[in-house]
């Protein structure tokens, strides 16, 4: 479920971005935005069967919440890798030198960041993390790991979950307005929240889901992505 | 890489390539793979020293426009008379084949 007509301006934000995108690929070719980095191919057929299993499996009490966590890190793994200026995709889901990550992906150079809208504020790495609990919000506790995480790494973090706590809410906000206070080299590093149910929204409708990246960043910077958790 | 490194062959020694620097839209158009597939080669092509890719700078308004410095977030656009954040600027990458990707030919 998603709140407070997130489909409607996520669907007028990136059809307005794609008109402009198009225009500047007329005009640069030679260029890269959004439009022309990222490959819907297929229309999500694969991350229409993992929504399905999501939704099938918390219904079912049958499944762990490791299971729900490993179905929620398949859709997220599949859609990020539609992305074409990733140079390498790592699901971990085991302790690395940042932690417990489920994701880490490696953009092939800056221009990654430069299409998101980071152009010169560039982190040194990507990571993101699932979690898929039936009952549980994602709670502060968790962000406070993530924040942790996203400075040892200077990481752009994505943190999918189906839903959050206040706290957790106001963690990110904190972490993401006082960052500069809190560590000396902060470019790029940024805790951006996303939910099931916005993803849900970008493949049911076969958007450009880096469109829906770049709009997220955007939103998390000021936190009125809040808005729409 | 290595098919990329044949097209890219095949493109300057055909009719196509009229000398100077090679658009990687027109690249990507004359090898018939998706602009930013092949740009991951080109990368990689100039990592090993084969070619260098050469960055355009560009206002939003299409004015050419210098190089960001990498301290300063903008830039400014003299026909404009404007400076704008660095995220406003387009950029058009081109490639620049070195004396090693030319022996590699023969």
């Amino acid at each position: 479920m998603v709140k407070n007509g997130f489909s409607d301006q996520i669907l007028e934000y990136i059809d307005k971005s794609k008109k402009i995108d198009s225009r500047i690929l007329e005009a640069h070719p030679n260029s890269f935005n959004c439009l022309n980095t990222f490959t819907l191919g297929d229309g999500y057929i694969d991350e229409k069967i993992d929504l399905l299993n999501i939704k099938n499996s918390s219904k079912s009490s049958k499944k762990t919440t490791k299971q729900r966590g490993n179905d929620l890190e398949s859709l997220i793994k599949k859609i990020f890798r539609r992305l074409d200026l990733i140079s390498s995709f790592e699901v971990t889901g085991r302790d690395t030198a940042l932690g417990q990550i489920d994701i880490n992906l490696v953009p092939i150079n800056n221009i990654l960041f430069d299409t998101w809208g980071m152009r010169n504020e560039y982190p040194i790495s990507i990571i993101g993390e699932c979690k898929n609990y039936t009952d549980e919000k994602a709670s502060r506790p968790e962000i406070e790991k993530s924040c942790w995480r996203a400075c040892k790494g200077r990481a752009l973090s994505f943190f999918i979950a189906k839903d959050y706590t206040a706290d957790a809410l106001k963690e990110i906000g904190y972490f993401n307005h006082q960052k500069g206070a809190i560590f000396h080299d902060f470019s790029g590093v940024l805790i951006v929240p996303m939910t099931l149910g916005m993803i849900e929204v970008i493949i049911d409708n076969n958007c450009n889901f880096s469109y829906f990246v770049k709009w997220s960043i955007q939103n998390s910077r000021n936190m009125s992505i809040v808005n729409y958790l | 890489m290595t098919a990329t490194r044949s097209c890219l062959k095949r493109y300057l020694e055909s009719d196509s390539f009229r000398g100077g620097l090679v658009g990687i839209s027109e690249l990507s158009n004359f090898c018939g793979v998706k602009q930013s597939n092949l740009y991951k080669d080109l990368v990689e092509l100039q990592r090993i020293g084969e070619i260098q890719i050469v960055e355009r700078y560009w206002c939003p308004e299409s004015h050419s426009v210098s190089r960001p410095d990498i301290n300063d977030n903008s830039v400014f656009c003299e026909e404009c008379n404007l400076k704008y954040s660095s995220n406003d600027l387009i950029i058009e990458f081109y490639i620049y084949p070195l004396p090693k990707f030319i022996t590699h030919k023969h």
